[in-house]
């Protein structure tokens, strides 16, 4: 009887415990962001928000760097400071050797000025340097894009001390655009902000990649290479 | 400072043991852990992302001596190690490798014929391949309350088959997402199933 009573006692205090663990955490709100997504007007003329981030099975996102004053240092710097901001996988960058493989291209200079027509184009300027990126999507319908994503990281100041920590930051507020955040931080203090002094993601920066990053996609990319 | 604890607590075990006590019973058993979800996250307005460990390996070993008569007092290691993911709708993420580490200190006594039952305190440290995501600023180490039920049977001079049932039940938190303000803390079950040897102690 003195047994059954303490492995009854146990049984008990085990049954407690499994109650007493029934509540879940609480996440925060994410409340502060901003709307990332952008409002266009397609080749039909009809308004359209535009929605994108990389699905799970299309992780790691493949970057190519031009090797050029610094870039692809700056770029591998860049995927880390991205792939800190997910609790969940949301995104994984490697940088890759290939151009042609590439999802995304970051190159040294200023974009050109024609051969996208109805191209997505976010830019971000400084006096040092300045950054553009741009999304090449299909001319009428607006819901699907080329890859890969360009980017063009432009040194403007060469002889600035501020230089390499422009290059840096910029290169970290495009490869957010490439992400999915197709609207500027309207808070001057974030990285997404559209000429940032920020060299990291804010939470709201945070808050805002998550729900973009969980958010429905209305616009896909074609002609990934394998 | 919690790494000097499980040591000290066996120490302490085995000091109040009787005086009489020769051979601590030795038990070593292989199994798996089912464990329930860590982190149910709300990203958005309907997101809802789980991250879950997957049924895990495992490998457990103890110790103990007896306390009169009739129970014991044991310490048990385990280490458990699976891929855990995050689930979001029908869209899984592989987050990499989680090992489990638990350590408990706890009495059995007898319940009927060859079987025991067992229950205890201890500590469970999480250890992510990588530091990333929830794991951002490392695994962390947290408090356990375990009970189950062991069957012995004799097996080889000596030694005899062991089947072990633990369930185990402690609540979830990371230093990563208290500082992303995540509230309280994810209560979480374990269920642990080992087959394996233990040799008798003598006294």
């Amino acid at each position: 009887m003195t047994r059954l009573a303490a492995g009854v006692a146990a049984t008990l205090l085990l049954a407690l415990g499994a109650a007493a663990a029934c509540t879940d955490i609480t996440p925060p709100s994410r409340a502060d962001a901003w709307e990332w997504r952008a409002t266009v007007v397609d080749g039909n003329g009809t308004t359209r928000q535009l929605a994108f981030h990389w699905l799970p099975s299309e992780l790691p996102v493949r970057i190519w760097a031009e090797d050029a004053e610094g870039l692809p240092g700056d770029v591998d710097a860049a995927i880390a400071t991205w792939e800190r901001q997910f609790l969940h996988g949301e995104f994984r960058g490697v940088r890759v050797a290939d151009s042609a493989r590439a999802d995304v291209i970051v190159r040294l200079g200023a974009p050109p000025s024609q051969g996208f027509l109805r191209a997505l184009r976010l830019d971000r300027r400084a006096p040092e340097c300045s950054g553009v990126t741009i999304y090449d999507l299909d001319e009428v319908t607006y819901l699907s894009f080329a890859l890969p994503i360009r980017i063009w990281i432009e040194p403007k100041l060469a002889a600035s001390p501020a230089l390499d920590a422009c290059l840096a930051l910029t290169t970290a507020h495009e490869l957010g655009h490439a992400l999915g955040i197709f609207v500027h931080s309207p808070t001057a203090t974030d990285l997404m902000f559209g000429n940032p002094t920020a060299t990291t993601p804010t939470a709201r920066d945070r808050n805002t990649a998550e729900r973009a990053a969980h958010a429905g996609r209305t616009v896909v990319f074609t002609d990934r290479r394998p | 400072m919690r790494t000097r604890l499980l040591p000290a607590l066996a120490l302490a075990t085995l000091a109040t043991a009787p005086a009489g006590a020769q051979q601590p019973d030795l038990h070593l058993r292989v199994g798996a852990t089912y464990a329930s979800t860590l982190l149910t996250d709300q990203v958005g307005v309907t997101s809802q992302v789980e991250t879950r460990q997957k049924l895990a390996p495992t490998i457990a070993a103890a110790a103990g001596l007896p306390v009169g008569r009739d129970y014991g007092a044991r310490l048990e290691l385990a280490l458990a190690r699976g891929d855990y993911e995050a689930k979001e709708g029908g869209t899984t993420t592989s987050l990499g490798t989680l090992t489990t580490f638990t350590g408990v200190l706890g009495l059995n006594g007898p319940v009927w014929k060859r079987l025991r039952w067992h229950a205890g305190v201890g500590l469970v440290k999480y250890l992510p391949s990588d530091d990333t995501g929830i794991f951002l600023q490392g695994g962390p180490w947290r408090a356990l309350a375990s009970g189950g039920l062991d069957w012995r049977e004799p097996a080889l001079r000596g030694w005899d088959l062991e089947v072990s049932a633990r369930g185990d039940f402690h609540r979830f938190s990371t230093a990563e997402l208290r500082a992303r303000d995540f509230g309280g803390t994810q209560g979480v079950g374990r269920i642990t199933l080992t087959v394996g040897l233990a040799r008798r102690g003598s006294r």
